[in-house]
């Protein structure tokens, strides 16, 4: 890090202290002015960090009731880092301390939306999402399976007990039947394997329907596994500082440990040509030459085609009045890649400099050709050589090195680690076989009959059936309803442990969990109050 | 013992008043040219009649859906249920409570009669009765009068004064009944000692019928295992009721069985959120892979709390209810994701987190984080030699 870079940050942190000791809105806005200035001057457009402790410190003074502190305070926020949900948070925190609850609800309909609008959180959230729905439809296969049981279960245990009965005494033969039925319990992971050996017993009495779930929900045993390790190798490849640090500078958002971060990506993975590019647009974009030079070196031996490290290193010579060079690298450039309009405009650049009107008239003329607009652009704004953030461009490169890179710390190959990973999968399609062998050889000797009739008739007959969704479907063997009638209120029971279920999603100010108990406490009394609506009309 | 006949030589009336004044119990099967009909008689009354070009459940769903006592869809339902899981459609019906069982043989009782009514009209056709003790009907089935379905179904024909359906045009033999016929070891049925002439005139008053010797027929069919019949004769409950599961199971095992393993489900999603997703013994590895990334995010929640404060306060917090107080955290990140709760400590410039299982820190989860590295916060991270007035190089734009 040059001095020169050092300095400009040490003008940030003075600046962050000029704000936080103003008394005035005023004064805030012009110590925002200057921080924004600066980071600006360092290629960067939002300071994270500094929004955050804005929010903070809106929410303390909105605490002491301090709201036209608390108001500038939020306002510093979003200026420091504009769009982010936890201002809008803040801000209906204020609002309804402030009593105006209009303005508290206005503000958390900002706040959600803006949750889904942050590459990061947006893909944690999703990630998130995935790892509830896989272990709702597991609960929710589980709770169908018990439905199955209250159904059928009187009927297997009969059955079983017929079976026992043939060459045992009626006591010994209800006990022997018991115990055939609970005996996974007795074995280590027992509430794993109860419910698989209960799905293959009540295979036999299964409508279609009901088999079709029940094959899903063996699928879904045997894949999720896989899939979630998957998921969660990349979940933990986005939360590294690495990739934090890629999606800081791909955001312009200068954060404290950005460097920091920056120098972990470089000690994971020191042989990446990709990861020095990045950080050679990294130093460039610092104005720090000197080290962007000797990166961009690094890169062209390795890729002596790279267009864009040509341009740049080309750049270098130009800003250092090296014209001969720069018109190396841009010709070169201009060569390997005939449609860069940059290429053909830094090389008439260089060209006038160094008073070769002619050819830079004819370079001029190629580069508007390739792009007019971009080329008249560049000279509107008088851009006397353009510079090419090649290096940013290979951030999903660097993210799938860092990927295999994390895979390699965990990842145990051969072929038993290969056979473990895929055991489950091999489980849920034995559980298939079994069920289908035991159902062939059970068949000839017969199955009790139909499902039960769960309730009996009168005032708890219709308030059982409120209560306990599937129930009728699963009385008449109408697996898919059943099953439906199952997901429905479970999601809404689940929603309030979404988080606890993925990852943590790190907001820097923390909306709570209140809004998933509301949709969760409003979703359930509105289900269950259209079905016993339907079950006194008589529908259900 | 069996007695059969031709209906040009016997009209269905007369034979039906035959039947019941000797309260007979049997079956009386009558043979048209395009249907065969089979009406058993319980001591001389009818309990159930059935036609071989329609099902006992077509009729019944039919006069059900007339009546309205049945929905088009719940028939659908039940009868693709029917379809999958065999059985009876009617029981069915009773058991998804799409009709009551009231219902079901009102039904049934205006179904035969309809059935008896259109089988009066015949005139031409072949008749056979096979005696026996018992006759296989639906259970509650109100037994029909011969005198009153004769009489009903002479003011109907008033009423209507419809013609007569078409007769038979030949009559064909009575087949052997498919499941009813005589089994091996049983006599067969013994025809009637003197069969009429096929075309001599119908007799006016109702001739006796020679019966050559009772044969226990349905014996073998009216065991108790051996509740259904096939052919015209469909499955009907028989008297007396099927005997008791040798192992009855309560009512309340399903609910029993039902409730545990509810209760294991919920207790998994409440206490191991991650065994659900990754269940079996072998993936424990993956489990503590994933309670490590679920940590990792916890911390570094925390972390953006703590320097948040830093930025702040100049100081990290003394407890992370500091932070939860400040909005900074939520309450439930005090505990990770396997509910260990974090043990925090600060000092000057870093602060550690431990998660305690049984109040000790657990082995390798802890972490420490300081503000070194972190430009906003580290005083030496921007310590700036003071003779240093280098200017940051602009050397484009």
């Amino acid at each position: 890090m040059t001095p020169a870079l050092r300095q400009s940050l040490k003008q940030l942190e003075e600046q962050w202290l000029q704000w936080i000791v103003q008394n005035n809105r005023q004064g805030a806005e012009r110590a925002v002015d200057d921080l924004l200035d600066t980071a600006r001057r360092l290629g960067m457009r939002r300071l994270p960090d500094l929004s955050a402790a804005a929010v903070a410190r809106a929410v303390q003074a909105a605490k002491q009731r301090d709201f036209g502190r608390a108001a500038w305070a939020l306002e510093a926020a979003e200026r420091l880092d504009p769009g982010r949900p936890e201002t809008a948070f803040a801000e209906r925190f204020v609002a309804r301390r402030q009593g105006n609850y209009l303005a508290a609800a206005v503000a958390g309909l900002r706040a959600y939306p803006r949750m889904l609008a942050h590459p990061l959180e947006r893909y944690l959230w999703f990630q998130n999402l995935l790892f509830w729905f896989v272990a709702l439809v597991l609960v929710t296969g589980g709770l169908f399976l018990a439905m199955q049981m209250l159904a059928k279960g009187a009927a297997v245990y009969r059955d079983l007990a017929d079976l026992i009965g043939r060459k045992l005494p009626r006591p010994v033969a209800l006990a022997a039947a018991a115990l055939a039925l609970l005996w996974p319990l007795a074995f280590p992971y027992g509430a794993l394997w109860l419910p698989l050996y209960w799905s293959i017993l009540l295979w036999g009495y299964a409508s279609p329907s009901e088999r079709v779930v029940l094959v899903a929900l063996w699928l879904l045993l045997g894949v999720s596994p896989l899939l979630l390790d998957a998921q969660r190798r990349h979940m933990a490849v986005a939360l590294s500082p690495p990739a934090r640090a890629m999606q800081g500078l791909k955001e312009h958002r200068l954060y404290g440990s950005l460097f920091s971060d920056l120098g972990v990506l470089r000690s994971v993975l020191p042989e990446s040509v990709a990861v020095k590019h990045l950080l050679a647009d990294v130093h460039r974009s610092l104005e720090q030459w000197e080290l962007a030079r000797s990166l961009y070196r690094q890169v062209l031996e390795a890729e002596p085609e790279n267009t864009s490290a040509l341009l740049d290193l080309g750049a270098y010579s130009f800003n250092k009045l090296d014209f001969g060079v720069a018109i190396q690298s841009f010709q070169k450039a201009a060569a390997i890649d005939p449609a860069s309009a940059a290429a053909f405009y830094n090389l008439s650049q260089a060209y006038s400099e160094s008073y070769m009107f002619d050819e830079q008239r004819a370079a001029l003329k190629k580069a508007q050709d390739i792009d007019p607009t971009l080329v008249n652009t560049w000279l509107a704004q008088q851009h006397r050589v353009v510079t090419v953030s090649g290096g940013m461009a290979r951030i999903p490169e660097i993210r799938r090195q860092l990927l295999l890179s994390w895979g390699r710390h965990e990842a145990r190959s051969g072929r038993l680690e290969l056979f473990r990973r895929g055991l489950s999968l091999l489980v849920s399609l034995s559980l298939l076989l079994v069920a289908l062998a035991l159902h062939l050889a059970r068949r000839p000797l017969g199955y009790t009959g139909g499902s039960a009739e769960i309730f009996p008739e009168g005032a708890l007959d219709r308030w059982g059936r409120v209560l306990l969704p599937g129930i009728t479907s699963a009385e008449i063997g109408d697996g898919g309803r059943a099953f439906l009638a199952l997901l429905v209120p479970t999601a809404l029971l689940m929603l309030p442990s979404m988080g606890r279920l993925g990852v943590p999603i790190p907001w820097r100010y923390d909306p709570g969990s209140s809004m998933s108990w509301v949709i969760a406490i409003l979703g359930l009394s509105l289900y269950f109050g259209v079905r016993l609506r339907r079950e006194l009309r008589g529908e259900a | 013992m069996a007695v059969e006949g031709t209906l040009d030589l016997f009209k269905l009336p007369e034979i039906l008043q035959l039947i019941s004044q000797q309260r007979k119990t049997g079956i009386l099967t009558v043979q048209g040219q395009q249907d065969i009909v089979a009406i058993s008689f319980l001591n001389g009354r009818i309990v159930a009649a059935d036609a071989l070009n329609q099902t006992l459940e077509e009729g019944l769903s039919q006069v059900l859906l007339k009546e309205g006592v049945l929905r088009p869809q719940d028939l659908a339902r039940a009868a693709s249920e029917h379809q999958s899981a065999g059985g009876r459609l009617i029981d069915l019906l009773v058991e998804r409570r799409f009709v009551e069982r009231s219902q079901l043989l009102e039904a049934l009782r205006l179904q035969t009669f309809r059935l008896l009514e259109q089988l009066l009209r015949w005139n031409q056709g072949d008749f056979k009765f096979y005696s026996g003790d018992e006759v296989s009907y639906e259970d509650g089935f109100a037994p029909i009068a011969v005198e009153e379905l004769l009489i009903q179904a002479a003011q109907n024909a008033q009423e209507s004064m419809r013609p007569t359906a078409p007769a038979p045009a030949a009559p064909r033999p009575v087949p052997a009944l498919p499941a009813t016929a005589p089994r091996a070891g049983s006599p067969p049925p013994v025809a009637i000692a003197e069969p009429a002439p096929p075309h001599s005139p119908a007799p006016a008053s109702p001739r006796p019928v020679a019966v050559a010797k009772p044969a226990p027929l349905y014996a073998p069919a009216f065991r108790p295992l051996e509740s259904e019949v096939s052919g015209p004769f469909r499955k009907m409950r028989v008297e007396p009721r099927l005997a008791t599961p040798a192992f009855p199971a309560p009512s309340w095992l399903g609910w029993i069985l039902a409730a545990l393993l509810a209760a294991i489900v919920v207790t998994a999603l409440v206490t191991v959120p991650d065994s659900l997703m990754l269940p079996f013994p072998w993936q424990e590895r993956e489990r503590a892979g994933l309670a490590r990334d679920q940590r990792a995010a916890l911390y570094l929640k925390i972390d953006y709390a703590a320097k948040t404060w830093f930025l702040l306060k100049v100081s990290f917090p003394d407890r992370l209810q500091e932070l939860i107080a400040a909005g900074l955290l939520s309450p439930e990140d005090r505990e990770d994701s396997e509910g260990h709760r974090l043990l925090y400590a600060a000092s000057e410039d870093s602060y550690t987190l431990d998660p305690l299982e049984r109040g000790r820190p657990v082995p390798g989860a802890g972490a420490t984080e300081a503000i070194t590295g972190n430009f906003l916060l580290d005083p030496e991270f921007l310590n700036v030699p003071s003779e240093s007035s280098v200017q940051p190089l602009v050397l484009l734009d």
